[in-house]
């Protein structure tokens, strides 16, 4: 009778394998790659917000659950290809393939499932033009990306980062069924956006990245070459981040906000510029300002589009 | 059946569990998918 009213302690300090005690649903969850759902469903629902057409709340809600189960399909797509690198990555190791809680194969059909069930949903609730872009924007993750340019090329992230600047021009698509000139600059915001974001969290991760064979900027050309091309897409990121004010598209308060933000953004990469560096280029404080311009990098996109946002409805109520 | 039967008693408790959990989740997201099924026919109809 004791040894049965102890399982439960017993059970939750246990380490169960998998393969004898089954998968939880978390395992699952995690698959999808929960953190990059949330920024991509966010920049796709700015998408929506701002364009002129009409959903109602409950396609509109559909319309967000697709780009949602998209974005974890393509994760998961991710995450059964890249098992081999995710498994000697420090930072992936624990992930759910490579840490032996869900079989391979299994992964591989519930990505490819989840990617034809989002896309068809998608077309019904909203138009084929929404459903279209989300199926290229999956395709252009998992296969463009995932498969060829990641292990390829150092532009790896550069051109990669097009997959997930796609969600707001899906969300324009889903709620006016056409497409123009602002999400095509909300696509090259997130798109200018994704290089010295990712740059600067390989900069401190970059034995990982080695270690794995992946040629990401700073294994090939160095961390003093990463530091550079951090700075100068700042600066691409800031002229980008200005065309809705040149434009007309936008108001006096987006182009403060770009314009603060931005300049914050240049002033981080100035200072992963002149952080104390060896001759190679490698940090001599711990990549503190790399550390600070990733986590800065991500409150950027966020406030920018929150400032778009909020832009766009002072508009609305000023007339 | 081999497997089951050499579980230990915490594995068996733990393997007890995960079903649940699955399940739970599996119908939760079919509710999920009915909804939005009972509601696109009915916004589109």
């Amino acid at each position: 009778m004791s040894e049965t009213t102890a399982q439960p302690a017993v059970s939750a300090r246990v380490r169960f394998k998998a393969d004898r005690v089954g998968t939880t649903a978390k395992d699952w969850v995690q698959l999808l790659k929960p953190r990059v759902i949330s920024l991509v469903v966010f920049t796709g629902a700015a998408g929506m917000i701002m364009a002129p057409g009409h959903l109602s709340l409950f396609e509109a809600a559909v319309a967000i659950l697709c780009i949602c189960l998209a974005s974890g399909a393509a994760g998961a797509i991710n995450m059964w290809y890249d098992r081999d690198i995710d498994a000697v990555m420090q930072r992936t190791i624990t992930r759910p393939i490579p840490g032996g809680r869900i079989p391979e194969q299994e992964a591989l059909a519930y990505g490819i499932g989840l990617s034809c069930f989002s896309v068809c949903l998608m077309w019904m609730a909203t138009n084929a033009l929404a459903a279209g872009i989300l199926a290229f924007s999956i395709f252009f993750y998992a296969v463009i990306y995932t498969m060829w340019l990641k292990r390829s090329t150092p532009q790896n992230i550069v051109i990669g980062g097009a997959a997930g600047a796609f969600p707001p021009m899906i969300g324009w698509a889903a709620a006016t069924g056409h497409m123009t000139v602002l999400p095509v600059v909300m696509f090259g915001i997130v798109f200018f956006w994704t290089p010295p974001h990712f740059w600067s969290l390989s900069l401190y991760a970059c034995k990982d990245y080695g270690r794995a064979g992946i040629p990401m900027l700073p294994v090939v050309k160095g961390a003093r070459h990463t530091r550079w091309n951090i700075f100068v897409y700042t600066l691409v990121l800031l002229a980008i981040s200005l065309i809705p004010s040149v434009m007309h598209l936008s108001g006096w308060l987006y182009t403060a906000t770009a314009l603060v933000l931005g300049l914050g953004f240049v002033a981080c990469a100035v200072r992963v510029l002149r952080e104390p560096q060896d001759e190679n280029g490698v940090s001599l404080a711990g990549d503190k300002a790399a550390r600070i311009s990733f986590r800065f990098s991500l409150a950027y996109l966020f406030l920018l589009f929150c400032g778009l946002l909020a832009d766009h409805m002072l508009q609305g109520w000023i007339g | 059946m081999d497997t089951q039967n050499s579980l230990t008693q915490p594995e068996l408790v733990e393997k007890q569990r995960r079903q649940k959990d699955r399940l739970k989740a599996m119908i939760g997201f079919m509710v999920l998918i009915a909804g939005v099924m009972y509601g696109l026919t009915f916004t589109h109809l």
